[in-house]
């Protein structure tokens, strides 16, 4: 067994996936790790059984975890997103995923409603101008304030006079004192359309965001942002990790790793006959030899304390549009009986295609015993993307956090779940019981920002962004920065020997034909 | 795009068949004696190929197989879910000198009729049967077995070294016939017996398995909206409004079908 590797990858999580794969098609030797027995990590899409292990061993960590209710049967039936996310339609994300090929694995379709909470029911955030038009539930002024809003926010606004000395005021603010809309718009835009997730977020970085998914809305149809099949991000995750193994990447999961070392570089003497030189050594459990490589990629939480401050960690960096990175993110999944298409408002929007996949936004402070302060995501998923057998339907709820919550997810997030399912009961007139409930604190390790004495060659990654719509996008954006250090850390020693290396492109271009095809066959 | 799929190519359905099995037993190069109809000792068959197409015509149909490898990733036990959902058939491959290579097999059986599409139409095919036939097939200097081996390890992995020695053919083979036949059918599988290297029985486990798809059932579930052009061809069931990215990226379309 050849143990020698360029780059070993610690962790299967997106953007580790991302990176593995970029790295593997530009012809590095890559292995790929992850001591959990499925991919994706802490953005991994498990069937029900395999939630239950995770819960059971996520307690053991002493985590805020709590399970209610029995597996239903068909569990692996089941795709459910421990980090689920919507992918926007023109982003480096998506570009990711068609550049590599990956997205002819997957299979996806279009988010259906977003809808917001508003004084007790649920409204349809307008996807369009057109939808706009066509609400009845606002009045003509405020549609054309409306759309005065949105062509400002589509265009050039960096040097408006609108704009000028707002950046920094709170987006309500903003909308409410420059473009004169009502309370019950400006907060459908800031949370429904911006996706802002704390009340206080400036407006800058929330109009970039709105101009990203206004343009992204009509690449594939009127909304902006796609869904996966099958929980999404950890089913497109493997998609990425068979992208690498194609290109011969080696893959080892369900092992932990006992042990990571660095090779002493300086022992060595000649540049020359270093170039090859493995920098690392790593322990795999019931591998008998140790596997070196001259570039370690980790997610920070699988590298030991001794090793994180060490590392050269990349950050996510969407051109001055970043939501601020919450502390933690308290989560919620549960499962329920009967469809799980979002309860129609009065309105009634009259077209028929009814997705299960649909996003429901709870505005800070709308909910009494809710956050006044956070914005709460509900998610659906269902058998629409194969993520749950016939019948049965996926509640994600999710909340941001500024800072360590004395209170457990589930005290958080209990009541999101409780008026979720009593407005299923009220505007649907139909049972929606709840088969089994997780509650669980998702902590986002936030990096050591790097120093000048990391060691050269370990790159680490931080957490994955909880975002529900920007996330994917940080990871693509992150996995192309860590690709681009790892590349030059690696060709950097090649440099030596033959000088005048060329650049790798993330993706390369796609081959032609990328599959083999033999001849007709007739029989 | 969406016409392709429902319009002129009309009867062409595309069928995403996984291949499955223990480490080098063979599996690419089965799927290379079918598509190319050839046998190669040393090349690397996995690497670089996302999957491998080949039309299927079967009297009024016309099949068009979207063959998909492991890509070694069997290797460390790491292979994704993701690889055989939706698959519409899959070869499970063992090793007729190996015995465990059954048992991986069956166990990968179950795993399909688990998680699988429930329509699923499942080949077991016991591989490398020319190393038990003591005919002159075996004439050639070196034992098959030894390039066989080979052209899988090129697939994978460090690790595990091939175990096959050569040696008297009739010995070799560690699973009976008869006993992978009962396993077969009680299970519900069409099974073959075959030999990448001779070219063995490799037709008629795709043909068989053509014979036996439901392929209206496929096309009810692709035809309806924009079937997908690229990727795994059709949904087990409602894939009406699936999106395929690439469609309004560029006008060169890889895999359409």
């Amino acid at each position: 067994m050849d143990n020698h590797f360029d780059i070993i990858v610690l962790g299967t999580g997106l953007t580790e996936s991302i990176t593995a794969a970029a790295l593997s098609k530009a012809g590095f030797k890559v292995a790929h790790i992850d001591p959990n027995p499925y991919y994706g990590g802490d953005e991994a899409s498990l069937s029900l059984d395999e939630l239950v292990q995770w819960v059971d061993h996520y307690k053991e960590d002493n985590h805020s975890v709590t399970h209610y209710g029995e597996v239903p049967p068909h569990a692996r039936q089941y795709s459910v997103s421990l980090a689920p996310s919507v992918i926007p339609s023109i982003g480096p994300f998506i570009s990711s995923l068609i550049a590599s090929g990956v997205s002819r694995y997957g299979s996806f379709k279009l988010l259906g409603r977003v809808v917001i909470y508003d004084g007790g029911i649920l409204k349809n955030v307008p996807q369009s101008k057109d939808d706009i038009f066509q609400s009845k539930a606002m009045s003509l002024l405020e549609k054309r304030r409306v759309t005065r809003f949105l062509m400002f926010a589509a265009g050039e606004f960096e040097n408006s006079k609108e704009l000028h000395g707002q950046e920094n005021s709170p987006l309500l603010d903003f909308l409410h004192r420059i473009f004169l809309l009502s309370e019950a718009t400006a907060r459908a835009i800031t949370y429904a359309l911006g996706y802002c997730c704390f009340i206080s977020e400036t407006t800058l970085p929330a109009l970039h965001r709105i101009r990203a998914y206004l343009k992204a809305s009509g690449r594939y149809g009127s909304s902006s942002f796609l869904v996966g099949y099958y929980g999404g991000s950890g089913e497109i995750a493997q998609g990425f990790c068979r992208a690498a193994a194609v290109r011969g990447g080696v893959y080892i999961l369900g092992r932990s790793v006992t042990g990571i070392s660095s090779v002493d570089p300086t022992e060595l003497e000649n540049p020359v006959l270093t170039s090859d030189l493995p920098r690392f050594a790593v322990e795999v459990d019931d591998f008998p030899d140790r596997l070196h490589c001259r570039c370690l990629i980790s997610s920070t939480t699988l590298l030991p304390g001794h090793l994180r401050t060490l590392a050269d960690v990349s950050r996510p960096s969407i051109s001055s549009c970043s939501s601020p990175r919450p502390f933690a993110m308290a989560r919620c999944i549960a499962i329920v009986n009967g469809p799980i298409t979002l309860p129609l408002d009065t309105e009634g929007s009259g077209t028929s295609e009814v997705s299960d996949s649909s996003l429901l936004v709870f505005p800070p402070g709308s909910l009494s015993g809710g956050s006044a302060i956070s914005a709460v995501h509900v998610m659906t998923a269902g058998p629409g993307t194969m993520s749950a057998p016939s019948g049965k339907g996926i509640l994600y709820i999710s909340m941001p956090l500024h800072t360590n919550s004395i209170h457990s997810a589930e005290i958080l997030l209990r009541p999101y779940l409780t008026a979720v399912l009593s407005l299923f009961r009220a505007e649907q007139q139909q049972q929606k019981t709840l088969i089994c409930s997780t509650f669980y604190m998702q902590e986002l390790v936030s990096c050591l920002s790097s120093t000048s004495d990391s060691l050269v060659g370990l790159l680490a990654v931080p957490s994955f962004s909880p975002h529900t719509t920007q996330g994917v996008d940080e990871a693509a954006i992150v996995a192309e920065a860590i690709f681009r250090k790892a590349a030059s850390c690696l060709n950097g020693e090649r440099k030596e020997i033959n000088q005048g290396c060329e650049q790798h492109v993330f993706w390369p271009l796609l081959d032609e034909v990328e599959e083999g095809e033999g001849n007709d066959m007739q029989w | 795009m969406a016409d392709a799929a429902s319009g002129s190519v009309d009867r062409s359905v595309q069928v995403k068949l996984v291949l499955l099995g223990e480490a080098a037993v063979g599996k690419s190069s089965v799927v290379l004696r079918f598509v190319s109809n050839e046998f190669q000792a040393n090349k690397e068959p996995t690497i670089g190929a996302a999957f491998l197409t080949q039309k299927c015509r079967l009297e009024d149909r016309v099949l068009r197989y979207e063959i998909w490898d492991t890509a070694g990733q069997e290797r460390f036990h790491s292979l994704a879910p993701m690889y055989y959902r939706n698959a519409q058939a899959a070869v499970v491959v063992y090793d007729v000198t190996k015995a465990t290579s059954l048992e991986k097999a069956k166990s990968w059986v179950k795993e399909l009729q688990r998680q699988a599409n429930p329509n699923i139409v499942i080949a077991l095919a016991g591989n490398k049967v020319d190393l038990v036939q003591t005919s002159a097939m075996s004439s050639g200097s070196t034992p098959s077995s030894e390039s066989e081996d080979e052209a899988d390890d090129a697939t994978a992995t460090p690790g595990e070294s091939p175990s096959v020695s050569g040696g008297e053919p009739e010995s070799l083979r560690q699973v009976p016939r008869e006993e992978a036949q009962a396993y077969a059918t009680e299970a519900g599988l069409l099974f073959f017996e075959t030999s990448a290297k001779s070219g063995e029985g490799i037709v008629e486990i795709f043909t068989e398995i053509a014979k036996k798809i439901p392929i209206e059932h496929i096309l009810a579930s692709t035809r309806g909206g924009a079937g997908r052009s690229g990727g795994a061809g059709g949904r087990a069931g409602g894939a009406r409004e699936d999106v395929n990215l690439e469609e309004q990226q560029s006008k060169k379309d890889g895999c359409n079908c």
